[in-house]
């Protein structure tokens, strides 16, 4: 009887360790996923962001190809725009 | 008593078969879990390199990620020149099947293709290219497409375009790259160690039949691959108003060249440089004898802006006194070997400080006379002429500037006047700069900052030309010049001014003579005149018809300074000054 108990609180232990080593392959597993989906995630956000960027600095040479100061000038002269007085000027300070 | 014993006998032994084949059960399952774990383990531990090598070949890439060329700014932060992302299409003529949906979904993102296009798709050529200028929102457009397949159909390479908003403005400054993206000309070249960055290799995994997805697994910080952002000490605006005074001025005068430079006499910071003609430094050059940047590389005689040396030389040394009296013999001198020298406008016995103001070469070539060759030679070269400036763009001349040993009879006295020497258009700023300085000369600088670290955070001075109290009489002349004397065409409204004018005569190349039909204008001043805050040159290169700089050079300095300091909001320092008329 003793010899009975004594076995099954063996194979009980043995049961239990299995248990732990499987949990800690499952763990290590899902982490291995999780990573790679925050790399996927993390590739995605960095392909966006390469995008806003290209999209920012096309806009930001747009921007200052339109407000050439030869092209202000012209359009200024088309329009007969003139030098404003000095009286009429009014400085403003950022 | 047996009975029960034989029954609990029998109880026992069935109890011990049960407990038995769960032993058993167990153990098989043990057993297989037990197999599984040691191959894990073998796979995990003994064989793990390999394994990973073999996963690494199929899903990990390094991936070369180009880097993006720096920008270059104004001194307010406004952009001069930037690079952006350009995507070339590259069509697999093999891999294509249906043509029409292609055609269709290409149309769709903005593409047409040629018939030259279509009819290699139609033979199945490999690598077709289609456009090489595609932006962001047209390969979104096409990658959108899932039936439109990448890597396998089609493939899109990117690359920096490199791009000037202001097309010609500021060329020879910012100079041009060549179609690698290497700067060859101006700061794209000085400046192209810090503003080309370094190619980065970035770990990867693809993974994915035909529609390949890419996963990055790092994901570095841009600064430390990107091109730094060049900062200049040139205002834009500034600029601007100079270039467009100067164009307008050589296309009045029809002068071959023009140069005009803007300097801070303070801080020794050129805040406007202009070469004419310039060039789009974003398209095709097709006479490069455009790229030339005269204010740098143009050695001309300077004429009679030159004087202020042999002027300097004298007051430092004590010799002469601005109120002393000089025999201008009415206009003509003879010299040497029948040499003989004039002035244009006759005079007789006047002040060293009218000399100046009505531009005597007589008067001129007596003080350094006086001076003598030594002491002259060595005021040209405290001045910083026969010297590089080390600005910090590439192309910079010398001058020339013959040594003394060397010099004939007359040479002193041409020289003293601008002539027999050649100078360049910066050299002559920066020497008005120093007068305007206090008399302490300083290096011109082109570039504020590289990536928002200071360059310099002081001026970088040279030396000491001349002392304060003789800059302070060199500047109440050149004022004189303006008020009463070849300089009247240089008033500004509202603000003092000095300067000088210089009219010299080019060698005509076929003769080895003086020609009378090409002439070097030019102005050199500082506004304004006592405490100055800019000092300007213009010059202009064989102007037509009139080529007195009183008429030529000298107005095309007052519209720039006029609207130079209107833009700063540099308060007046006279009122009552007649405004400039053409």
């Amino acid at each position: 009887m003793n010899n009975n108990k004594h076995k099954k609180s063996n194979i009980l232990v043995l049961f239990w360790i299995m248990l732990v080593v499987l949990l800690t392959i499952l763990i290590y597993t899902y982490e291995n996923n999780l990573l790679l989906k925050f790399e996927s995630k993390n590739s995605i956000l960095k392909t966006e962001y390469d995008k806003l960027k290209t999209d920012t600095d096309e806009i930001k040479y747009k921007i200052n190809a339109i407000l050439a100061l030869e092209k202000l000038d012209k359009i200024a002269k088309e329009k007969n725009f003139t030098t404003p007085a000095e009286k009429e000027i009014v400085n403003i300070k950022e | 008593m047996i009975r029960k014993n034989i029954f609990t006998f029998q109880q026992n032994k069935n109890d011990t078969a049960v407990t038995g084949r769960k032993i058993f059960l167990l153990s098989c399952l043990l057993f297989i879990f037990f197999i599984i774990i040691a191959r894990a383990f073998y796979f995990q531990v003994f064989k793990f390199a390999d394994t990973e090598k073999r996963a690494d070949s199929t899903v990990n890439k390094e991936i070369i990620e180009k880097p993006k060329r720096g920008d270059i700014l104004d001194r307010n932060g406004n952009i001069l020149a930037m690079s952006v992302k350009k995507y070339s299409l590259f069509l697999d003529g093999k891999n294509i099947n249906d043509t029409a949906k292609i055609t269709k979904i290409l149309n769709d993102a903005g593409i047409q293709l040629s018939k030259k296009q279509m009819t290699e798709i139609n033979k199945k050529n490999r690598n077709i290219k289609i456009t090489d200028d595609l932006d962001e929102i047209s390969v979104e457009k096409i990658k959108e497409n899932k039936k439109f397949l990448i890597g396998h159909e089609y493939k899109l390479t990117y690359r920096y375009v490199r791009l000037y908003p202001e097309t010609k403005m500021l060329s020879h400054v910012l100079g041009r790259v060549n179609s690698d993206g290497k700067g060859i000309e101006g700061i794209e070249k000085t400046c192209d160690n810090h503003l080309t960055g370094n190619s980065l290799k970035i770990s990867a995994k693809e993974i994915g039949g035909i529609n390949k997805k890419r996963i990055y697994t790092e994901t570095p910080n841009e600064n430390s691959y990107y091109g730094k952002t060049v900062t200049l000490t040139i205002d834009k605006k500034i600029q601007f108003i100079a270039e467009q005074e100067l164009q307008e001025g050589l296309k009045k005068n029809k002068a071959k060249h023009a140069v005009a430079i803007v300097q801070d006499p303070h801080s020794g910071e050129i805040l406007a440089m202009v070469s004419l003609p310039n060039y789009n430094p974003g398209k095709k050059i097709k006479d490069i004898s455009v790229l030339r940047n005269y204010a740098i590389s143009g050695t001309l005689e300077p004429g009679s802006t030159f004087k202020i040396i042999a002027l300097a030389g004298v007051l430092e040394e004590h010799l002469f006194k601005p109120t002393d009296r000089i025999d201008c013999m009415n206009g003509k001198m003879e010299i040497y070997k029948n040499v003989v020298i004039s002035d244009h406008e006759k005079q007789k016995v006047i002040s060293l400080a009218r000399v100046m103001e009505v531009s005597s070469n007589i008067g001129t070539a007596k003080i350094a006379l006086a001076l003598g060759e030594d002491r002259f030679y060595k005021y040209i070269k405290i001045f910083g002429f026969d010297s590089k400036t080390g600005i910090e763009l590439n192309g910079e001349e010398n001058g020339v500037l013959k040594p003394t040993k060397t010099w004939s009879g007359r040479s002193l006295h041409t020289i003293s006047f601008g002539q027999e020497i050649l100078t360049t258009p910066l050299q002559t700023v920066n020497s008005f700069s120093a007068i305007a300085n206090n008399g302490l000369l300083l290096k011109p600088q082109i570039i504020k900052s590289i990536d928002c670290v200071q360059q310099s955070t002081q001026p970088v001075s040279i030396r000491r030309a001349v002392s304060e109290d003789t800059a302070f009489e060199i500047r109440k002349i050149l004022k004189g010049v303006v008020d009463k004397g070849t300089g009247a065409g240089a008033k500004i409204e509202g603000y003092t001014a000095g300067g000088k004018t210089g009219t010299a005569q080019k060698i005509d190349k076929t003769t080895g003579k003086y020609s009378k039909k090409h002439y070097v204008s030019s102005f050199c001043g500082m506004i304004p005149a006592m405490e100055p805050k800019l000092v300007i040159l213009v010059l202009f290169d064989e102007p037509q018809g009139d080529y007195y700089a009183s008429s030529v050079a000298a107005p095309v300095f007052a519209k720039i300074a006029q609207r130079t300091m209107q833009y700063l909001n540099i308060p007046k320092d006279e009122i009552g000054v007649k405004k400039n008329k053409e």
